[in-house]
């Protein structure tokens, strides 16, 4: 099996789990900017935090043959801070010539506050002036619905490239919205409180897989890396193909990820081979 | 002993995550019978046992034995 882990949390997570994750076939990971459990007072704070992810992770994964990749952001809940967020926007642009910097997110909204709303707007121009991906969080549990609702609203007044645009963590009662709009949509699984795996493997059978992505919780916060495994499990359970988990798990990511060309890594087909014949 | 309070506190989530979950299967088991993949089991005595549970969670309880009461309806019966 193929995995790309395509939203971790590397910092918040051990060495142990990137080997367990390179046993099970995780060949890829790409880590957004989050909040770090409280919140920073500094500038200077953030574009550490950006060199962490960035220039460091990804050495700590490549000893597991893991690719890393990453995000960066001020993410929704410091977004609360506008001038904050002004200064860290200063220079974030200098992290886009990194090459494992994918483009700008975790981004959103928590709360849906009137500077939250601003500061995702400030970041979502500058993720388009500079050309990257944006990666969207929605809120969790009951500030969902209004949070999806007052995303799709402030996106609306942008003219960008829908397919380049990935809202995450939707559940049954956001998916729709987000998948009608032309937006990739992201599934985030927990071990118990939010979306699980059986949940995702029956939103996958109502509306397929096209523009979809599934990934793990992987935080500092109770979560598991390997709630994706157990996804892709239940989608065998279900009689989806080996090839359909590969396009799910593995190619989807693939597709988003590369309209980033620094993302290299390209979709895979399954091929029986003929006795006798030769592999190359 | 936790308080009312902190029963609310520790379990809401959860309590939250598990409901989601039986309704997804409930709405599995309605979309395999729709999509025609085969028979409904209407008189399946595990569906039926399933119903029963959740009237007993949704019913006024005099004593807290839910729990106990579930056990019951997917007990088989002692003989007589």
């Amino acid at each position: 099996m193929y995995i790309v882990q395509p939203h971790y949390h590397a910092i918040a997570r051990t060495a142990q789990d990137y080997e367990r994750m390179a046993m099970s076939g995780v060949v890829a990971v790409a880590e957004p900017a989050f909040w770090a459990g409280f919140d920073r007072d500094y500038p200077e704070t953030f574009l550490d935090y950006f060199k962490q992810i960035s220039e460091f992770e990804p050495t700590r994964a490549a000893m597991y043959g893991i690719r890393h990749f990453s995000w960066v952001a001020v993410n929704p809940k410091e977004g609360e801070n506008v001038a904050l967020t002004e200064a860290v926007l200063e220079k974030m642009p200098e992290f886009f010539d990194n090459p494992n910097v994918l483009g700008v997110g975790e981004i959103g909204l928590h709360k849906s506050t009137a500077n939250e709303c601003k500061t995702f707007e400030m970041q979502v121009d500058m993720a388009l002036k500079h050309n990257q991906l944006i990666l969207i969080h929605t809120p969790h549990l009951d500030d969902k619905v209004i949070g999806t609702t007052r995303i799709l609203e402030i996106l609306e007044n942008f003219d960008c490239d829908r397919s380049r645009v990935w809202i995450d963590h939707v559940e049954e009662h956001t998916v729709k919205m987000v998948l009608d709009k032309g937006y990739w949509a992201g599934m985030t699984l927990y071990p118990l409180t939010k979306m699980t795996g059986e949940r995702a493997a029956d939103i996958l059978e109502m509306y397929g897989w096209e523009r979809m992505l599934v990934n793990s919780s992987a935080d500092w916060g109770p979560s598991d890396p390997f709630t994706l495994q157990e996804c892709v499990l239940e989608c065998k359970r279900r009689k989806f193909t080996e090839q359909q988990v590969l396009d799910i798990f593995h190619n989807n990511p693939c597709r988003f990820l590369s309209q980033n060309p620094k993302w290299d890594i390209k979709p895979i087909r399954i091929e029986t081979i003929e006795e006798g014949a030769t592999v190359n | 002993m936790l308080t009312p309070a902190e029963v609310v506190d520790e379990y809401y989530l959860e309590v939250r995550c598990k409901l989601l979950e039986i309704a997804a299967i409930m709405d599995r088991y309605d979309r395999s019978v729709q999509r025609g993949d085969g028979e409904a089991l209407g008189d399946d005595p595990r569906l039926k046992q399933c119903r029963e549970s959740l009237a007993v969670l949704n019913s006024p309880q005099e004593e807290p034995n839910r729990a106990e009461q579930i056990a019951l309806v997917f007990s088989h019966p002692v003989p007589a």
